[in-house]
């Protein structure tokens, strides 16, 4: 049975491609097949997360509205043999698109794929109703900042109306700042969104340079964040992975003076 | 590491952000118009002052949602009436 997920998030910036990409990448090495899908429609950048970016020919309007079939107009990644991208128009806008054609192609992805990965748009417009058209679930990103997780408690509620089950991904989130108190921890944001855990991603520098390099920081399970992401996907395949959530690397000091 | 502020009493901002977003959460919530929220406050407080002394700016209205559910909660001080 294949799945599709949209990665999405209300406020722009906080994570939603970066983390589109690593999923995607981390369930193909797991020997799924995988598209990664970009409904970002006129603001390219799922490609140049992937280092795909020289490769595209076709894209997603052109699919819709055939102008060529999904097959000629995906490609196929650089390192994963299961993993493709379907890139973005970089020229056309959100509105190109119906979310009952974007319903109807992710029903024609499902035929060739285990998981469909959409990355949304920010906002809560036509793109996001694109988006979500056929998304089995959702996965919303944050980060711990009164703005975004406003925006989160929104895009939660939008999706509810549309019977679609969302999980949280807490993206960005320094142990140092929570520590000191000046940044809300991820049972602060769970406690207000009151919304299912599926992880937590740190800031990390790695995540630059991968993005700088276009090689998915996933593949470094060195780095913090690509362990993050690896937990997450085998989240994803049902496995109940413990949080380790830097939290036990809270000093006892901390600990005391928390309340 | 713990905060200075923390120790010379101060509020960290952490627990600031909670409490803000909790409160703006709530009325996002409801999903109706500042307008709207106003007129159904005064609609509320002229009902319940028939039968209890209240203040209108103590009137609190939230949204809570629990397990997907979502709850209004209405929140006054009352006075009882001199009877
Ligand atoms: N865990 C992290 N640590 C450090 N930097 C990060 C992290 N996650 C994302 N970033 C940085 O944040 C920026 C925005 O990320 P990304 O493009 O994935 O967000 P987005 O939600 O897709 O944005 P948009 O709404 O514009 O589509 C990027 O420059 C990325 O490198
Ligand atoms: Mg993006």
């Amino acid at each position: 049975m294949s799945q599709s997920i949209v990665i999405t998030s209300g406020k722009g910036g906080v994570g939603k491609t970066t983390t589109t990409a690593n999923l995607s990448t981390a369930l193909a090495n797991t020997g799924s097949s995988v598209v990664a899908v970009d409904a970002d429609i006129g603001l390219r950048n799922l490609d140049l997360l992937m280092g795909l970016e020289n490769r595209i020919v076709f894209n997603l309007v052109d699919v819709v509205k055939g102008r060529c079939t999904a097959r000629q107009a995906m490609i196929k990644d650089k390192r994963s043999p299961n993993l493709f991208l379907l890139p973005t128009s970089q020229v056309d806008d959100k509105n190109a698109v119906s979310p009952e054609e974007m319903g109807g192609l992710v029903e024609e992805l499902r035929k060739g794929f285990d998981y469909i990965i959409i990355d949304c748009p920010a906002g809560i417009e036509q793109g996001f109703r694109n988006a979500i058209a056929g998304a089995d679930r959702a996965v919303v990103v944050t980060t711990p900042e009164v703005s975004a997780v406003r925006d989160a408690d929104r895009i939660i509620g939008m999706l509810q109306h549309h019977d679609v089950p969302s999980q949280l991904i807490v993206n960005r989130l320094s142990m140092k700042m929570v520590e000191s108190g000046e940044m809300m921890s991820q049972e602060d944001v769970v406690d207000i969104l009151a919304v299912d855990l599926l992880g937590v991603i740190p800031e990390d520098s790695e995540v630059v340079v991968s993005g700088n390099q276009g090689v998915p920081v996933v593949l470094d399970t060195s780095s913090e964040a690509g362990a993050a992401y690896s937990r997450i996907c085998r989240r994803i395949l049902g496995e109940s992975v413990p949080f380790p959530d830097f939290a036990e690397k809270r000093g006892f000091l901390t600990r005391l003076f928390r309340r | 590491m713990f905060s200075i502020r923390r120790l010379l009493g101060q509020r960290d901002s952490a627990s600031v952000a909670k409490n803000r977003l909790q409160l703006v959460l709530s009325k996002d919530r409801i999903q109706i118009s500042d307008a709207e929220l106003k007129s159904m406050k005064e609609e509320l407080y002229r009902v319940i002052s028939h039968y209890f002394t209240v203040t209108p700016d103590n009137l609190e209205i939230e949204v809570l949602t629990r397990d997907g559910r979502a709850a209004l909660s209405v929140n006054t001080p009352v006075e009882f009436p001199a009877r």
